[in-house]
């Protein structure tokens, strides 16, 4: 990694060079990536990263550059570009000392896939194969691609901070059509583990198969899903129903341009009082933790929403200059490519008082949904949408039949509609999912109790009126 | 080229490879976000990454690996060597066969490759924020950065090849609000240019304006089934949702609908669907794909008719066919370094037909116009075509667009709506994605689309 003398070095360019700070991200990442279909291996690859992000900020304003050259040259010569750019003087700063510091991992590896063998990940996804194919007859292609990403990061910054932490991340995309000859039905899903290389509990894997491919092949034959507007359940577990209707909005950089529906609004009732929103990046064991953000702050619990009232966002250091207020440890980024952004960890809802099945058992005529897959927010208009994977019809106050092929669309206000939060919110440990923004994708998680909102628009294949 | 080291060391293969292959991808950016004149934010790059694949022997005999690094300076026979390693585990048994040389390449118009200085990307950027302010009128201009990117190609193999390419291109990004009853409006400028001051600017800034107006405030609006006119930024979303199911590679990962339907009528007679090096009007310019090969000039759809899946050399094989130029790399946004070749468009368009926009409003009456495909990424099956996407819209009434608009879903299936295609607009809009392809279209006006939401305001 970045030796810490050359690293002061370059700091000391930048603020010389007219910043009032300055940041190096040094990020050492490889990757395997390992592609099999049908039984066989087709495709392996290795890759390395290995490079450094310079940030540099004067006032509200902000410059980026990065580079894979590490020679001395070449970060001094990027340190006075990126502080020139700002077109201030030096201000006379120096750079504190550096204090080191190892930053722990939230989710501590117990097998380093580094040292697990090629062949044995290739057998592991032919296994892996040939199980989803005997699932059920109804199975017709399955592909299964290992991801394996080992990180070293190291983040210096002006005021000292020199924290570095490993992060690991494994995971098997599972890609798989099922037909009966009518109809076909195509879906990804991720096997994600956060202890490192966690696929020999053969046991684990194979239940996830199978809830997959029993859920794909029930969901098969379901009928169109209803259009209109709907009383919707959302069962507990990972879900991304929160991050995409208020988690995006929350995020600092459109906050401080005003161009985010929660600009201005702290202390405001922007949901029912029975919702508290919290956004956690320290807790252990999710795909969404890390022991310190990209900027080399401690991840940690930030409350949103407490009882219904807009108390917090997520702020990175730059949006948390423009706002005067404290960053929130919420500086995220994909890779040293990107400059770091106010992004999520691990999103969720806490906890309530309402009972579960009372939340089915008063509705006449509603949709529980039991997963979601990806979706979308404009932060700007607060609008949001999330695809169905797994949904059933309530009617007269029971769970009925399957529907499929179905979008959930709402706005911000869709928190002022929830009127029911459960009482049981587990952990989702294998489960997860990425997100994507300005600083490009990042691991996340989000999940809550069961929760019930009011008059959501769904959009069924079903051409009825609204 | 850069890569000279490689075709150097490709004279003499290492004990134990058979063939290889690099592709040198070299990208300079720099972008520059300005308020009022002033820089508030800039980025800068330049950087380069390797993609190696070598053909060594596996247990069931012949098999290609790959490696990507950033380091350049290592020596290349150390990086065939690791191609070649991982290229053991491989059981497939269709080793790639790379490209040959003595293809016939189209001219190489370069576009301008000397970076501004960020002083000079600054005063530019500060120009077009003045102009775009005064075309606005009363919406607000809420963001405006100018990028200028460079990318440079290069791409050898131990059969004898050795091509390279090069452009430049600037991007302007304006991000229009509006705000009518508390309720914004917003529209994203998105222009594409080969310099900073061949922006048509003040057409596209006006009308961006007039639609972040009119989209503000919530409107009454009508779900159910009803004709849609994609506005050609939403039409670019669309044709996005398209692609894959015209992929070979999707076909061969998990089906693509149009897959089996060569020489079949799948859309309206007014549709054609062109993937190509470039178009008019679009300064980005692919010569060659990520494996070397020319990028074919391929009517995927001519008048309604579907020709052909886009492929690359490794699915045509498989097929029996020809590669159409589409080897590519970035399929998706992925938190992965997607290193692995597989089928992308270069530059792919619905062309463009006659109607225009006034016209196709009156010929519409009654039905809605989408200003914006919400997610083109989620809710889109590409082995049976059926999709479910948020899409922003607003009314249309006697043929006049209403103010106010909704966040409505449109489901339906990607065939059938090329199928209902009832008019094509005159005027492109291009939008690229990840700086590794290109798509393009017009205005589309397409009858009978179900759409899913609240009536009332």
């Amino acid at each position: 990694m970045l030796d810490h003398s050359l690293a002061a070095r370059v700091i000391q360019e930048a603020l010389d060079g007219g910043g009032d700070f300055a940041e190096l991200f040094s990020e050492d990442r490889r990757e395997l990536m390992i592609e099999e279909q049908r039984g066989r291996i087709g495709n392996v690859t290795d890759a390395r990263l290995y490079g450094v992000g310079i940030r540099v900020l004067n006032g509200p304003n902000s410059s980026y550059t990065y580079t894979n050259d590490l020679s001395a040259e070449s970060l001094m010569l990027a340190a006075r570009e990126a502080a020139a750019a700002l077109g201030c003087a030096g201000g006379g700063l120096i750079c504190a000392p550096f204090e080191p510091q190892t930053v722990a991992s939230p989710n501590p590896l117990r097998q380093d896939p580094a040292q697990v063998a090629p062949e044995r990940k290739a057998a592991l996804l032919i296994e892996m194969d040939a199980f989803a194919r005997s699932a059920s007859p109804f199975v017709r292609n399955v592909k299964a691609d290992y991801f394996e990403t080992g990180q070293n990061v190291t983040v210096f910054n002006s005021e000292g901070v020199c924290a570095s932490e490993k992060r690991t991340y494994c995971r098997v995309r599972l890609t798989t059509t099922v037909g009966d000859g009518m109809r076909s039905k195509a879906e990804w899903r991720d096997l994600l583990r956060n202890d490192g290389y966690g696929f020999a509990d053969r046991s684990l894997w194979q239940g996830e198969i199978k809830d997959i491919i029993d859920r794909m092949v029930l969901f098969l034959s379901a009928e169109d899903g209803p259009s209109g507007v709907m009383d919707v359940v959302f069962e507990k577990g990972e879900s991304s129903l929160f991050h995409e209707a208020v988690g995006h909005p929350f995020e600092g950089w459109a906050v401080a341009e005003g161009m985010s529906v929660f600009s201005g609004r702290l202390g405001q009732q922007v949901a029912s009082p029975k919702v508290t929103l919290v956004d956690n990046g320290a807790l252990p064991g999710l795909y969404g933790s890390l022991g310190m953000d990209d900027t080399g702050q401690p991840t940690r619990r930030n409350v949103l929403i407490q009882d219904g009232v807009l108390t917090g966002y997520l702020l990175d250091r730059t949006s948390a200059r423009k706002l005067n207020m404290q960053p929130t440890g919420s500086g995220r980024r994909q890779n040293y490519t990107y400059p770091s952004s106010d992004r999520m960890n691990n999103t969720y809802i806490e906890p309530g008082d309402d009972d579960d099945d009372e939340m089915i058992a008063s509705l006449t005529r509603g949709l529980f949904v039991k997963s979601i897959g990806g979706g979308a927010t404009n932060p700007v208009t607060g609008s949001f949408n999330v695809e169905v994977t797994e949904g059933y019809l309530i009617e007269n106050g029971r769970i009925t039949r399957p529907v499929s092929g179905m979008t959930i669309s709402g706005a911000s206000d869709a928190l002022l509609k929830i009127d029911r939060v459960g009482r049981h919110s587990p952990l989702p440990v294998h489960e997860g999912s990425f997100c994507g923004g300005g600083s490009g994708l990042v691991p996340v998680t989000s999940f809550q109790p069961r929760v019930r909102v009011r008059g959501m628009i769904v959009g069924g294949k079903d051409k009825g009126e609204a | 080229m850069r890569l000279q080291p490689h075709i150097d060391a490709f004279r003499a293969l290492p004990p134990g490879v058979a063939q290889a292959e690099a592709h040198l991808e070299a990208q300079a950016q720099k972008r520059v976000a300005v308020r009022d004149g002033q820089a508030i934010s800039t980025e800068f790059f330049d950087r380069s990454a390797l993609y190696v694949r070598a053909t060594g022997a596996s247990d069931t005999g012949a098999a290609t690996g790959l490696t990507y690094t950033e380091n350049l300076a290592e020596e290349p026979v150390a990086v065939m060597r690791r191609a070649v390693e991982n290229a053991r585990v491989i059981s497939a048994t269709d080793a790639v066969t790379f490209t040959p040389p003595g293809l016939t390449y189209a001219d190489d118009p370069r576009g301008p490759l000397t970076p501004p200085t960020l002083a000079e990307l600054t005063r530019a950027a500060a120009g077009l924020e003045q102009a775009a302010r005064s075309f606005c009128e009363d919406a607000r201009l809420a963001s405006c950065s100018l990028t200028y990117t460079r990318y440079v190609d290069e791409v050898a193999n131990s059969l004898g090849l050795a091509v390279e390419s090069a452009c430049g291109y600037y991007t302007l990004e304006c991000h229009i609000l509006s705000e009518r009853n508390g309720s914004q409006g917003e529209k994203k400028l998105k222009l594409l240019s080969d310099s900073p001051d061949g922006f048509n600017l003040e057409p596209a800034a006006r009308d961006a304006a007039r639609t972040a107006r009119l989209l503000a405030g919530t409107a009454p609006i009508r779900a159910g089934a009803q004709p849609v006119i994609l506005a050609a930024d939403a039409a670019c979303d669309f044709l996005f949702m398209l692609w894959r199911a015209m992929s070979a590679g999707q076909n061969r990962q998990s089906g693509a609908a149009f897959a089996g339907r060569e020489g079949q009528q799948v859309a309206a007679a007014g549709v054609t669907l062109v993937s190509s090096a470039t178009h008019p009007g679009c300064p980005i310019r692919y010569r060659f794909d990520n494996e070397g090969m020319p990028v074919a000039r391929t009517r995927l759809v001519d008048r309604g008719v579907f020709r052909s899946l886009m492929s690359n050399r490794g699915t045509a094989g498989q097929t029996g066919g020809a590669s159409t130029g589409n080897a590519g790399r970035r399929v998706t946004m992925s938190g992965v370094i997607q290193a692995a070749v597989q089928v992308t468009p270069k530059v792919l368009t619905i062309e463009a037909g006659e109607a225009r926009r006034d016209e196709m409003l009156r010929q519409m009456g009654d039905g809605l116009i989408v200003e914006e495909i919400l997610d083109s990424f989620h809710g889109i099956d590409y082995a049976s075509g059926a999709f479910s996407v948020p899409v922003t819209c607003a009314v249309v009434s006697g043929g006049e667009r209403q103010p106010g608009s909704r966040t409505l879903v449109w489901t339906g299936n990607l065939a059938a709506a090329l199928n209902g295609v009832a008019a094509v607009g005159v005027e492109m809009r291009f939008s690229c994605f990840r700086d590794s392809y290109t798509l393009g279209a017009p205005d589309i006006l397409i009858q009978d689309q179900s759409f899913a939401g609240a009536g009332g305001a």
